[in-house]
């Protein structure tokens, strides 16, 4: 294991605080409560260059999140993923311009699951843990009305009392009540 | 007598964030909103680069990505945002009070590969982190 001693030239705090008083000294009092840096940044909010660098960069960083979690090198990445090492540095180096395809590849081989959507501007996202208990809905597999009598489920009737039907049907256990006709999970 | 207080930097409905990013002010005068203004004009693209980042600590617990924000050696409580494949620097601590500011210290343009500007500049951030911390006393 190589042995890496850092070597710092430490400032006394009287030497600091000299530097920091004529560095602040140089500044222009009142300079904070300006607007420029609010119109820059509410310019960026509607830049979509910006903003697509930035979830860019959110999706790279929640799989090196995937990858610590996991213990898993960019090498081992690569085999999962049956493509080069160099193509997975370009990917985390934010170079590579992936597609949705790659993107949901690279959430299956940490075993994470994708996520992609737009939404609109009033409304924000919030990433809830799956979890199943009585009187939450969730859909099942294909069944037949007798499967699901027999498995102890019924259809009921969503928040605002329509009866969800076809594709569009929720169950749950029996007696259990629908909060959120939206709120279907399963683990 | 010295007044610190915190001025918003990085605010803009409809972003989701985790933490407020501030600036430090010090009697009146705010240099890190001030570099950060003259990089805007002296170089855009370095500018994007670090918003961009910022924006990403403002949104997560904490950043991952060694290659855009990386931990003081010797100064823990500092980090640096790095423009990704840029120049642009700059220096941020947590508030002691559940993390929920990020203050933004100071700033600097690396013009080349030293480490001492880099040190000078985590010292000067832990410094003005130290001043800051004081100046909450009662």
């Amino acid at each position: 294991m190589r042995d890496e001693t850092v070597t710092i030239k430490r400032k006394t705090v009287e030497e600091l605080d000299a530097e920091i008083d004529a560095w602040l000294g140089a500044g222009k009092t009142g300079a904070g409560g300006g607007t420029e840096l609010a119109e820059a940044v509410s310019a960026l909010a509607q830049d979509p260059e910006f903003e697509a660098s930035f979830w860019k960069s959110m999706f790279v960083e929640q799989v090196l999140v995937a990858m610590e979690e996991q213990g898993v090198s960019r090498n081992e990445l690569a085999r999962r993923l049956d493509k080069s090492p160099q193509y997975v540095g370009r990917i985390l180096n934010e170079t590579a311009n992936f597609t949705i395809d790659t993107m949901v590849k690279l959430a299956f081989a940490l075993e994470r699951k994708p996520c992609f959507g737009i939404h609109r501007q009033n409304e924000r996202m919030e990433r809830v843990p799956a979890v199943v208990r009585p009187g939450v809905f969730f859909r099942l597999p294909r069944t037949t009305p007798g499967e699901r009598k027999k498995a102890g489920f019924a259809r009921v009737k969503g928040p605002s009392g329509i009866k969800f039907g076809g594709k569009d049907a929720r169950y749950s256990e029996v007696g259990g009540v629908s909060t959120d006709r939206f709120a279907c999970q399963v683990a | 007598m010295m007044t610190i207080r915190l001025i918003d930097i990085f605010h803009q409905p409809g972003w989701e964030t985790r933490h407020a990013i501030r600036a430090l002010e010090i009697n009146g005068k705010c240099r890190v909103y001030e570099e950060l203004i003259d990089l805007k004009r002296s170089n855009p693209a370095d500018f994007k680069k670090l918003m961009k980042v910022i924006r990403k600590v403002a949104c997560q617990e904490r950043v991952m990505n060694e290659k855009q924000v990386v931990r003081g050696k010797g100064w823990p409580e500092v980090y640096e945002i790095r423009a990704h494949r840029g120049n642009a620097r700059l220096y941020f601590f947590y508030t002691p009070d559940n993390s929920e500011i990020v203050v933004c210290t100071n700033s600097y343009w690396k013009s080349k590969r030293s480490k001492k500007e880099q040190d000078e500049a985590f010292q000067r951030a832990d410094r003005l982190r130290q001043r800051y911390l004081e100046s909450l006393r009662p």
